[in-house]
């Protein structure tokens, strides 16, 4: 059971996440707004940054947003973070991903049937998230040699950060999976 | 019911095993293509080829493995011949092999390749045509160094990837053909407006243009003025036909400067006479002191100009001017070479008044003369019968009236 109580749109009278509803209803491209949002409505300001973070990472930027999302479910496996998981999962439907590739990924990294330059950035994100002290240079030195631009680089510690920070915010609160 | 049993046989640990990696594959080819369309969505909203071009640059890595990623434009008509490459992804020592890409252009299939080993590695080269309704534009080239040569699902991500740039590369040369003819649509547009503006005055130019047609409009009060020169028959018969249209011309254009200074409209020339009128298209309320004004100053052009022939013993001619004021029609008939003129008696009268003047003079009627008689000074030059008039009084303008 959730911690906090769901505001739901109807419900909504803050104007600043009247807002921000509108837009992840335009935006996210589910025409509804997530149980992830929904939850953060009693602190208005909170609702907003994240939102805005979420869209500039995940919609924004030039990294491919499957390869965003895919970096996220990596991360969620690894935190056994149910809601994000479940989130990823009818939000990938929509994009065509799921788990068991990542699962090879992690388990049989040579053999995971994905182009070698999105196995290393994946590989690369769920490190940032789950191990960051063990990330090197040497890790940073071989995306380049992979032909990354810093810039996008730098996506992918965004990306990774963002998914973390939800995982614990999800579990923390034990957030109900949304209804569909 | 073969593969049933089969699979029946299978140690259960295993099939599972099995089912996971088809998942897998199945899954790492589904976010291939969910890439695929990506970029598809991102090319096809630019309609800039080196737009295009970059972003396959940046995002093309992540469908495929390769270390070398350019594309090969074939000139296009009026281009000149032979084939552009642009370099998308690594450097140039690892180019793909010239003959593979002609493969890949003249056969219109897409081209896998095994290069040679360098440092112990495999080069392998993949050559995609780019294809729009039946022509080749190009090629999409990806080299990598590796253990395994591209397969055959690397070709296929690659074809959807090879399908989608063509069309976005297709679109951009449209597009940029079209904004060429709008271009060149504007500069004719605007060298066909120049020249109806020539033709026409400025306000019948607007209305031909967003109208069609012009309306005749009726005035109630303008002056027409005619002029023509005295002795110019036999001079024409004397010089040569250049010599004599430089001369026409030169009178003429100084005409032009004239009558625009004093808010007159050129009709016509016909042959060594030269109508214009005041007080149209715009109605003014001093066209005939206007009308009068211009004269004026053509007689006195007109006379400079026969001195400065006479000194160099050049030929010359005397000009005679006449104007009359009342109602007319104007407007643009035909559909053809348009041409801006007026109708009326008041026409027809004050060409009849020109052809009575005496040489050197300006003559006006008795309607004109009402209008200006506080601003010149003028002699009355009597009676005169005018065919299809019948009795007309005729005046002199002899200069401006000095008014203290």
């Amino acid at each position: 059971m959730t911690q906090f109580t769901i505001v739901q749109e109807d419900e909504a009278t803050d104007p600043q996440v009247q807002a921000v509803y509108d837009e992840i209803k335009t935006e996210l491209g589910f025409g509804m707004v997530p149980n992830l949002f929904k939850s953060m409505a009693h602190h208005p300001g909170f609702l907003y940054a994240n939102w805005n973070k979420f869209r500039a990472v995940v919609l924004q930027g030039s990294l491919p947003r499957t390869l965003k999302e895919m970096i996220g479910v990596a991360i969620s496996q690894a935190n056994d973070s149910q809601y994000a998981l479940n989130v990823h999962l009818h939000g990938l439907s929509a994009l065509g991903i799921s788990e068991e590739v990542l699962k090879l990924l992690v388990s049989d990294f040579e053999n995971c049937p994905l182009p070698e330059r999105e196995k290393a950035v994946i590989s690369f994100g769920l490190k940032a998230a789950t191990d960051p002290h063990g990330l090197s240079a040497a890790d940073y030195e071989g995306l380049y040699q992979q032909g990354l631009s810093s810039k996008e680089v730098f996506e992918i510690l965004a990306t990774s950060n963002l998914f973390t920070g939800v995982n614990q915010y999800t579990d923390a609160i034990s957030l109900e999976i949304d209804a569909l | 019911m073969a593969l049933p049993s089969r699979l029946e046989g299978q140690d259960p640990a295993k099939l599972v095993e099995t089912s996971r990696r088809l998942l897998a594959d199945l899954q790492a080819l589904s976010t291939r293509i969910a890439a695929v369309n990506e970029i598809a969505t991102a090319i096809n909203r630019s309609l800039d080829l080196n737009r295009i071009l970059q972003i396959v640059g940046e995002q093309a890595k992540w469908l495929l493995d390769f270390e070398y990623c350019s594309v090969t434009l074939v000139a296009m008509e009026g281009e000149g011949v032979g084939a552009n490459d642009v370099l998308l992804f690594g450097s140039d020592d690892l180019a793909p092999d010239r003959d593979v890409i002609e493969r890949a252009l003249k056969s219109k299939q897409p081209q896998l390749a095994k290069g040679e080993i360098e440092d112990g590695r495999l080069r392998a080269q993949m050559v995609l045509p780019l294809e729009a309704e039946g022509v080749a534009l190009g090629s999409i080239n990806f080299v990598r160094h590796t253990q395994k040569a591209y397969t055959q699902e690397d070709l296929r991500i690659a074809y959807m990837l090879a399908l989608q740039l063509a069309s976005a590369i297709r679109n951009a040369r449209r597009f940029h053909k079209i904004e060429d003819l709008y271009g060149q649509l504007e500069i004719s547009k605007k060298a066909s407006d120049d020249l109806l503006r020539n033709v026409l005055p400025e306000s019948v130019a607007v209305e031909l243009r967003e109208h069609g047609k012009v309306v005749p409009v009726h005035y109630e009060m303008a002056t027409v003025l005619f002029t023509d020169f005295v002795g110019f028959t036999p001079i024409a018969a004397i010089l040569p036909p250049e010599e004599l249209l430089r001369l026409l011309d030169d009178c003429f254009t100084e005409f032009d400067h004239i009558i625009e200074q004093y808010g007159l409209e050129k009709l016509k020339t016909i042959g060594d006479s030269y109508m214009c009128v005041a007080g149209v298209p715009t109605a003014q309320a001093t066209h005939a002191v206007n009308g009068v004004r211009a004269a004026l100053a053509i007689q006195a052009y007109m006379l400079s100009w026969a001195e400065k022939q006479q000194a160099r013993g050049l030929p010359t001619w005397q000009t005679r001017i006449g104007l009359h004021s009342g109602s007319l029609i104007a407007g643009v008939i035909g559909q053809k070479r348009f041409a801006y003129d007026v109708w009326g008696d008041t026409v027809n009268t004050a060409a009849r008044i020109e052809s009575n003047s005496q040489p050197d003079e300006i003559t006006i009627t008795e309607a004109t003369y009402q209008l200006v008689r506080d601003y010149f000074v003028i002699e009355s030059r009597g009676v005169i019968d005018v065919k299809g008039k019948g009795a007309m009084t005729i005046y002199a303008v002899k200069g401006e009236l000095d008014r203290v």
